[in-house]
């Protein structure tokens, strides 16, 4: 790494490209001040946003309902002003193939080519009016935003060492059963005297009746011999002290005499296992900040002006 | 501003690709660990003999735009958590962000797929038509000139601009700061895939995490690699999937494309580039080679809606098959989903010798194609019984007498297709609806939550030894797999020339199975002699329910037998071996209350005492609930809908007295067949 830096800083064109990056990067800065954007949210907007809230929620609005909506919109209006600004309308493979197939069904009978008819959608406002394009456009920019999250294997560490319960992995149990249907009573009595006579587990295994999940099940946790027998029997083999035969239990599909062999305790959960999951989930929420954070400073940007939401909106 | 931008972003390049372009495109294939899947026998639970594993491989998340237009911002990352049982809030939100809606899994899956729309991802920007403004950017210039490199440039440009708070960078955004080789100085590229392993510190970090800008194709994979459980426990597997989208004239040719292990495509196949299945298929053939640790697979759903296309008994030239042709299609699609939110492909029961099976109006969709009953029908019509997997099975045998191949050789699975990421969510109380277009999206909101004609959609089941991606891959190519309609029975069906007579009796039953014949999924073999006849066991256990999961008893089973005569005219029957159609079981659709015998077990050995070895034939198994209430006539007996007093019922329920629907169902199993073909 430091030889390639050294290597690096003899060549000419990184100091081409630091020059172009200063520059480019100060336009951050001044640009803004030389052109506020105004967002505007007008009345019609409010009314627009209360509507359809409405009639997704079914529930009433309040004054609070109504300002947040309003925040959620300028958000939005903010990420597709930058996204413009990106020129992302006319890169972004799906935006352009939704707005030129628009237009190719507007003009069905003219012959313009692709450009001339992208340009004719911008011009008409599709970036906004078109929900495909909108959506489009506000997941890419918010892609794009999360992705500058970040966080250091030390986080990470303490975030894994702060939810290890979260992925700490449930005991398993191995058992032995001997199934009867409900009208088989008459085996079920003669298999428990057997049991109580000591009977080999050669003869014990021949008293039951075929099950198709078999007469031995290993390894499971107790959700997962709930969903192979139901609760009856994953409570009865929780707990069931290891070696001893215990039932009848009924189960829904009839009589079982149990006999747990193993629980197997898991160990704890080790990060190796686990690291991807763990890395995720902490990505997932260092997105949600870094989003939030992004769009308060790119508010700073922009001039909004919101008309009062008429008196009736209450 | 444009010419800054330009300055900069070419001297940027240059330096990127004097730095020797050590960031080819081994990018993906690098960091993907398809090797991290826990090795085989690995897993507690390996069982030699197999076991059912329950799953979805039909899922739609917010990057399917049908989905997020509907107002699903469920991401994959998620949906796969709701498949592992977490609780899920599903729109709509409320302004705070809120959700109105929660849904959660009584049962959690053992493994699930993503499947967005690929058409909408959109990876890559536009830069290859001259036509096209941006055709002389200068990173469209980089990119045609260096495609490998150009994704760096993209990516950096989606970093950095305009939300770059000042140059140089501070530390707080390692990406940028790190250029132009990313070292790990303890701070650890966003995605998981994104670069070699760190061995010292066991995470990632290298010099290919440029190109980890989020994009809907990479944020599936990575979603796949983070929740597949790579314990021993092997609780949960997960498939890195997409949805092949093709659907000329609304005629359903959608297919889902599952990939076996992380090793996938740069971008995902779709329609645009691919108009017909078969383009589909060579473009995967070329771009997920095994040898590269890629494979595939694509499995058609919704034939129901293709108006006469799944099944063609044609290529695209309007050619007839050929045996090569017809062995192309077999190797790239060993399964069908049988079952969705869509309804079912399974049989219409109308033509032929199965006109008289009345269990083939179970969630049958009543036009045939994807548009519906929009526009007054124009563009519909009645459900073809070709597009039904019963049928299009038979054509395939009478193309294999033909041609020696049988290019529809299904195996089957079930799926839900939900379009709020929501894998596995398909018992029928309480169903959310499939998306955001229900009549009542909010609780709270009274109305049925879909469309009269949908339905909660099914589970996919696969034999497997342990849950790992490659054993329930395996699974899938051997067809060992049946469908459910959203319950969970464990079915097995076996079939041979010497399978005993007394197997149900027996506690080896699989053994036998397994030793005497083939399971669901297999060819018989060759005929032993001249008078046997083929022998088949099928055994099955009931859905036990569970905390939350009311269940069923079981009704009966059958086994469907399709074949092809002499003449090549195509036959079915369907045969009773288990069970009584007639227990009286019933249910009161005033109260959705079930009442009358079942059975928690059923198990038959049946032979085809009518086989005619010179006869191609398919066996399966349909496996038979008692009947229940479907998922609309419960929300209609909720609301206490009144259909005598037609005047008090509101608008929103009005589909509760459509008389074109059943009010009850009978869940059901269908397992893959068993194939028969004579000796040549």
């Amino acid at each position: 790494m430091k030889h390639l830096l050294l290597k690096l800083a003899g060549e000419p064109l990184l100091h081409f490209t630091l020059l172009g990056a200063v520059l480019f990067a100060s336009q951050d800065v001044w640009l803004p001040l030389l052109q506020p954007t105004t967002i505007t949210v007008s009345q019609a907007d409010s009314q627009r946003l209360l509507a359809q809230w409405q009639r997704d929620t079914g529930k009433q609005a309040n004054r609070e309902t109504v300002s947040a909506l309003i925040q959620q919109y300028i958000d939005e209006e903010v990420l597709l002003h930058e996204a413009r600004w990106l020129g992302l309308q006319a890169r972004d493979p799906v935006v352009r193939e939704r707005l030129i197939r628009n237009m190719r069904f507007v003009e069905q009978n003219q012959q313009r080519d692709d450009a001339a008819l992208l340009d004719a959608a911008l011009a008409l406002g599709m970036l906004e009016t078109d929900l495909v394009v909108r959506r489009r456009l506000l997941q890419r920019m918010r892609h794009r935003i999360e992705a500058q999250a970040a966080m250091t294997t030390a986080e990470v560490d303490a975030y894994f060492k702060r939810h290890a319960q979260h992925f700490a992995k449930p005991p398993r149990f191995t058992f032995q059963q001997l199934y009867f249907s409900h009208n088989a009573s008459e085996k079920r009595l003669a298999a428990q005297s057997a049991i109580a006579a000591g009977a080999s587990e050669e003869t014990l295994g021949k008293l039951g009746e075929p099950f198709l999940l078999g007469n031995k099940l290993q390894n499971l946790s107790q959700d997962e011999i709930e969903r192979q027998l139901g609760p009856e029997i994953a409570q009865a083999i929780v707990q069931a002290m290891p070696g001893e035969w215990i039932g009848p239990i009924n189960s829904i599909y009839g009589q079982h005499l149990l006999r747990l062999e193993i629980i197997t305790k898991s160990e704890p959960p080790r990060f190796a296992d686990v690291r991807r999951e763990v890395i995720a989930r902490f990505y997932a929420e260092r997105e949600d900040a870094t989003l939030r954070a992004t769009l308060l400073q790119l508010r700073k940007r922009y001039k909004v002006e919101i008309e009062p939401p008429r008196q009736e909106a209450s | 501003m444009t010419m800054l931008r330009s300055i900069f972003i070419t001297s940027l390049v240059l330096l990127v690709a004097s730095c020797g372009g050590n960031n080819s495109n081994d990018t993906l294939a690098q960091g993907n660990g398809g090797a991290n899947t826990a090795q085989s026998g690995q897993c507690k639970h390996h069982n030699p003999n197999r076991q059912a594993f329950f799953g979805d491989l039909h899922v739609h998340t917010v990057y399917s735009l049908d989905a997020n237009t509907q107002g699903t911002i469920v991401d994959p990352h998620d949906a796969y958590r709701f498949a592992k049982g977490e609780r899920l809030g599903i729109q709509p939100y409320l302004e705070d962000g809120t959700a109105t809606r929660f849904t959660q899994l009584a049962r959690p899956l053992d493994f699930a797929a993503v499947t967005d729309h690929a058409e909408l991802f959109g990876e890559v920007e536009i830069c290859t038509n001259p036509d096209y403004l941006e055709y002389n950017l200068p990173e469209c210039q980089i990119y045609r000139q260096s495609p490998e490199n150009a994704f760096l440039l993209f990516n950096f440009l989606q970093l950095g601009l305009p939300e770059l708070p000042s140059f140089p960078i501070p530390d707080g955004l390692p990406i940028i700061s790190e250029l132009p080789v990313l070292g790990a100085d303890g701070r650890i590229p966003r995605l998981a895939f994104c670069g070699a392993l760190d061995t010292n510190l066991g995470i990632l970090a290298g010099a290919t995490c440029l190109e980890a800008a989020k994009t809907p194709w990479r944020d599936i994979q990575a979603a796949a690699e983070n929740h597949n459980d790579r314990s021993d426990d092997c609780d949960f597997s997960t498939f890195v999937a997409y949805e092949y989208t093709a659907a000329p004239l609304s005629n359903n040719l959608h297919r889902n494309v599952i990939f076996k292990t992380a090793v996938v495509p740069e971008i995902p196949p779709a329609y645009q580039e691919n108009p017909h299945p078969e383009l589909l298929w060579k473009t995967l053939s070329e771009e997920c080679s095994k040898e590269a640790g890629c494979e595939y697979l694509t499995i058609p759903h919704n034939s129901n809606l293709s108006a006469g296309l799944m099944f063609e008994t044609k290529d695209r030239f309007n050619n007839n098959y050929t045996a090569e042709f017809a062995t192309t299609r077999q190797l790239n699609e060993p399964l069908a989903e049988i079952y969705q939110h869509k309804g079912q492909s399974e049989c219409l029961g109308t033509t032929g010798a199965g006109a008289n099976d009345e269990l083939c109006g179970f969630e049958l969709i009543p036009y045939n194609n994807l548009t519906g009953d929009r526009f007054g029908g124009l563009n519909t019509g009645d459900p073809l019984p070709g597009d039904f997997l019963r049928e299009a099975m038979k054509d395939g045998l009478k193309l294999q007498k033909d041609l020696g191949v049988n290019p529809f050789k299904y195996g089957l699975i079930g799926s839900s297709d939900t379009h709020l990421g929501t894998p596995g969510n398909v018992e029928e109380t309480p169903f959310p609806g499939h998306g955001g277009a229900g009549e009542n999206p909010a609780d709270g909101i009274e109305g049925l939550t879909d469309v009269i004609e949908a339905s909660p959609g099914g589970l996919a089941v696969l034999y497997a030894e342990e849950n790992t991606r490659e054993s329930l891959f395996d699974a899938m190519r051997r067809r060992e797999a049946y469908a459910t309609s959203g319950t969970r029975p464990i079915v097995r069906f076996f079939g041979g020339w010497d399978i005993p007579a007394n197997a149900c009796g027996r506690s080896d039953f699989v053994d036998l199975g397994y030793a005497n014949g083939v399971p669901m999924g297999g060819d018989l073999a060759a005929q032993p002699s001249d008078n046997a006849a083929p022998i088949f066991a099928v055994s099955a256990l009931r859905d036990p329910g569970g905390t939350g999961v009311s269940s069923e008893p079981l009704q009966r089973i059958q086994i469907i037998k399709g074949w092809v005569d002499a003449d090549g005219e195509k036959h079915e029957e369907v045969f009773e071996v288990a069970g009584d159609p007639n227990n009286g079981a019933s249910v009161d659709t005033q109260t959705c209350q079930t009442s009358g015998p079942g059975f928690a077990n059923l198990c038959s050995v049946w032979t085809d005492n009518n086989f005619e070895p010179e006869q191609h034939a398919f066996y399966y198994a349909r496996v038979v609930e008692n009947p229940s209430c479907r998922w609309s006539t419960h929300q209609c007996v909720a609301a206490a809908v009144d259909c005598d007093a037609p005047e008090t019922v509101p608008e929103a329920f009005a589909n509760c007295c459509n008389a074109d629907y059943p009010k009850t169902i009978q869940e059901r199993a269908w397992t893959s067949p068993i194939w028969y073909q004579p000796a040549p």
